[in-house]
């Protein structure tokens, strides 16, 4: 159980984590204020139920923020995402095998590809980006990214695989565009 | 994150180990540039697979992930929101001492001060007990005869008007539309008496007392509303410091039989008194209900309507 004081320094230092989180969940920057501030107040309503191990306080408080998104989105009846899928069903989708033509390409310009990948980020689904977001920047495990969704593990390693294939798909677009050719694929 | 966190499923989980074998190519190549792909299953893709074509594959798959994380990374979070949330927090703690009184614990009391009355009367001796017996049963028949005719549960109508609230305070202060859609007077600079005149004909004239305007918030709009219970106006203030506090919205009502049972000077509040955070008060004919997202808003407008009456849970 944590005293109030070192709950407060622990769970502070992740603040600009929760606020990345919340606003790609919300993507409006008030709500996404608010959605940390009522993490943060259910966080230490709960605070006497955590245990303090290694890193876990950043996944902990990942999970309250997420579930606390989903039951505004419940009572607000807003639907942003898949519901069968965010309720646990394991997920319909299925891996993506094919290799996008990126991988075989020699050249990539990472340098201009920014606006690029921003866009196409955004166009993504909200479970994938939210799995993108906690991959990519928080550097999270699947297994832990599978306990913050209240998913499947195959279904984090799906939605990441696709919203990659997505992204990457985009990308040599650009290429296209800039007259890079993607060599053969190989492994489609 | 430690490598070692691994949480067991929970019994009926749906979650099941990974069957690489399984998995496309693409997929595990991707598993590996993540280091997320077991040491076996590592070596036999490399056995399988051409290294170069392995080593491109890892080397977008990296880069990509570090694109990602240069356009998602949106940086700190808003100046003044770590004080906003550390302000939440001692507001919080400060108001758990408070101790709302459930309304199902004040009902629950009830059957107490039977069971108490009971047990004297019982204790009166053998020879009562016939007559009590009697009691009893006149009682109970007397209780069960207007069943078939369902008492409403007057809290209910107060916490369905409550969650109303709640939605209208939502979308009147995200959704910028609905804001002007249904605020006919947003006009800040408005007078007191076109405010006043506005609710009047709304619901009629009634001793409305507005007070956040001394208490550091600026109205923003008035709107006709229907919160259950009876025609209402809505009226939304915004902080006039917003990094301290956060918009609130205040319903009046005009008072009704269905509010008899409410007391004046109690403090009705809404259900785990999480955000959003809801209060509702009777001053004889009129009914209010704040509406407010921050705990440290909820505060400021409790103050300013002096709500510091006994605190019942919806």
């Amino acid at each position: 159980m944590l005293e109030r004081s070192r709950f407060e320094s622990l769970a502070l230092e992740h603040l600009d984590a929760l606020h990345r989180m919340a606003l790609q969940l919300t993507r409006r920057p008030e709500e996404a204020a608010d959605l940390v501030q009522e993490t943060y107040l259910r966080a230490l309503r709960a605070s006497g139920r955590f245990e303090e191990r290694g890193g876990g306080i950043k996944s902990w408080l990942f999970t309250i923020l997420h579930n606390t998104f989903y039951t505004r989105v419940k009572r607000e009846k807003r639907a942003p995402i898949a519901v069968d899928e965010f309720y646990g069903a394991e997920s319909a989708e299925t891996t993506p095998g094919e290799a996008p033509a990126a991988w075989n390409l020699a050249v990539f310009d990472w340098e201009h590809v920014d606006d690029r990948l921003k866009s196409a980020i955004d166009e993504l689904k909200d479970e994938h980006r939210v799995t993108l977001l906690l991959w990519g920047v928080e550097g999270l495990k699947y297994r832990e990214i599978a306990d913050i969704t209240g998913v499947p593990i195959g279904t984090v390693m799906s939605r990441l695989h696709r919203a990659r294939k997505i992204l990457a798909d985009q990308l040599t677009e650009f290429s296209d565009e800039l007259g890079v050719r993607p060599g053969r694929t190989s492994d489609a | 994150m430690n490598d070692d966190y691994a949480p067991i499923p929970e019994p009926g989980s749906n979650d099941r180990p990974i069957e690489w074998s399984r998995e496309p190519v693409a997929s595990r190549l991707r598993a590996l540039a993540d280091n997320e792909l077991p040491p076996a299953e590592a070596t036999d893709l490399r056995n399988e697979m051409d290294a170069e074509a392995i080593a491109r594959a890892d080397s977008f798959e990296r880069a990509l992930r570090r694109g990602c994380a240069s356009c998602m990374d949106t940086g700190a979070a808003p100046a003044g929101l770590r004080e906003r949330v550390l302000d939440a927090m001692r507001a919080e703690t400060e108001g758990a001492d408070d101790g709302a009184t459930p309304v199902h614990a004040k009902t629950a009391s009830a059957p107490e001060v039977i069971r108490r009355t009971d047990r004297s009367f019982w204790t009166q001796g053998r020879a009562l007990m016939g007559v009590a017996a009697a009691i009893a049963l006149a009682a109970v028949v007397w209780v069960m005869a207007p069943s078939n005719a369902p008492t409403p549960d007057p809290s209910a109508l107060l916490a369905t008007a409550a969650q109303h609230v709640s939605g209208e305070h939502h979308g009147c202060t995200l959704d910028g539309s609905r804001f002007t859609n249904k605020m006919i007077d947003a006009d800040a600079s408005a007078s007191d008496a076109t405010r006043a005149a506005f609710i009047s004909e709304q619901i009629g004239d009634l001793p409305v007392k507005l007070a956040l305007g001394q208490a550091g918030y600026t109205l923003k709009g008035v709107g006709g509303c229907h919160v259950p219970g009876g025609k209402s106006v809505h009226l939304l203030y915004e902080p006039t410091d917003p990094q301290t506090a956060r918009p609130v919205s205040l319903f009046i009502q005009h008072a009704s039989s269905a509010h008899d049972w409410m007391t004046n000077g109690t403090v009705y509040l809404s259900g785990k008194d999480a955000a959003p955070y809801v209060r509702v008060w009777r001053e004889e004919s009129v009914v209010y209900y704040m509406v407010t997202e921050c705990p440290v808003s909820c505060k400021k407008a409790e103050a300013a309507y002096a709500l510091s009456g006994e605190r019942v849970s919806l």
